[in-house]
């Protein structure tokens, strides 16, 4: 079995990559780590008001 | 009977006779709302209602549209309050339930939540801020029911059980940080064996206290016992917030 793939943000920070947002994030057998970025708390709390207001 | 003893005994009855017009006004009212028990239509049906308000006499069992039924109510304990009422809540042959609980501030606990004529759960529970059980939500076999902000502000869940499989979008637990093991446990057994793509987003918080190896350690997101748990799914990505 392929073993998966575990991204840690760093404190204070949340990983994403325009899609998934996590701050360890167990990545699926067919994600790879390439696309991932670290965003701020406040952004990312950005990101949660704007998909909630939709 | 003297004129007394006439007026002794009504003053003797005059709780009796005051309990008996309380009941006949009940039964007038809900046999009227509910239609004498067949009442199958509850869009918004109970929508904004107060706690002291919510005695239902029959069972409520809505087909079709049953969105928002429950929305914004302000009922204390809607799982008890059916006990108490003797009526169950059925809504297996509901196609439309988005929002049914939407903004239910104050309710604490659901009974069994059956969704399996519905396709779209979104919202579902949104803004349950109080809500600390939902003792089973029951999805189709088949995962092909859409989540979308459905557990969105459920900060104070603990217990969840879920029959089913969730297997056409993702799901989100974010919020909830305080659920259970178990509730977590049968979020992760839920999940499809056969999707790809998804992401199931859970608390860090949640997962590090129930899944940690020694009381007060919190670390249960690299315990063994979470790392098996999910090595069930690698089909899936598993974000912990």
């Amino acid at each position: 079995m392929k073993q998966r793939i575990v991204l840690h943000a760093e404190e204070g920070k949340v990983l994403t990559n325009g899609e998934i947002y996590g701050k360890q994030i167990f990545l699926a057998e067919t994600e790879t780590a390439d696309a991932f970025y670290e965003i701020t708390e406040e952004e990312y709390n950005k990101v949660l008001e704007e998909q909630e207001s939709k | 009977m003297s004129i007394t003893e006439k007026l002794q005994a009504i003053a003797e009855n005059e709780q009796k006779v005051f309990e008996a017009g309380k009941k006949s006004q009940y039964d007038e009212f809900w046999d009227s709302l509910q239609n004498y028990g067949k009442r199958t239509a509850y869009p918004y049906g109970f929508h904004s209602w107060d706690d002291g308000a919510f005695f239902p006499k029959y069972d409520i069992k809505p087909t079709g549209w049953a969105a928002s039924t429950f929305s914004e109510t302000t009922i204390i304990n809607f799982k008890q309050r059916l006990i108490d009422c003797g009526v169950t809540l059925d809504i297996s042959k509901a196609t439309s339930i988005g929002g049914l609980f939407a903004n239910a501030k104050t309710n604490t606990a659901l009974p069994v939540i059956n969704t399996t004529s519905a396709t779209d759960l979104s919202t579902l529970f949104s803004g349950n801020n109080a809500l600390v059980e939902i003792e089973k939500l029951v999805l189709k076999s088949d995962g092909s029911q859409t989540f979308n902000n459905t557990f969105n502000h459920c900060y104070e869940l603990v217990y969840l059980t879920i029959e089913g499989v969730i297997g056409k979008t993702g799901f989100s637990l974010l919020y909830s940080t305080k659920l259970s093991k178990e509730s977590i446990t049968s979020v992760i057994n839920a999940l499809s064996t056969t999707t790809s793509g998804l992401t199931v987003t859970l608390s860090l918080t949640a997962v590090n206290k129930a899944f940690e190896t020694s009381v007060g350690a919190n670390n249960g997101s690299t315990s063994a016992e979470w790392t098996n748990l999910i090595a069930t799914k690698t089909n899936w990505t598993i974000s912990l917030v």
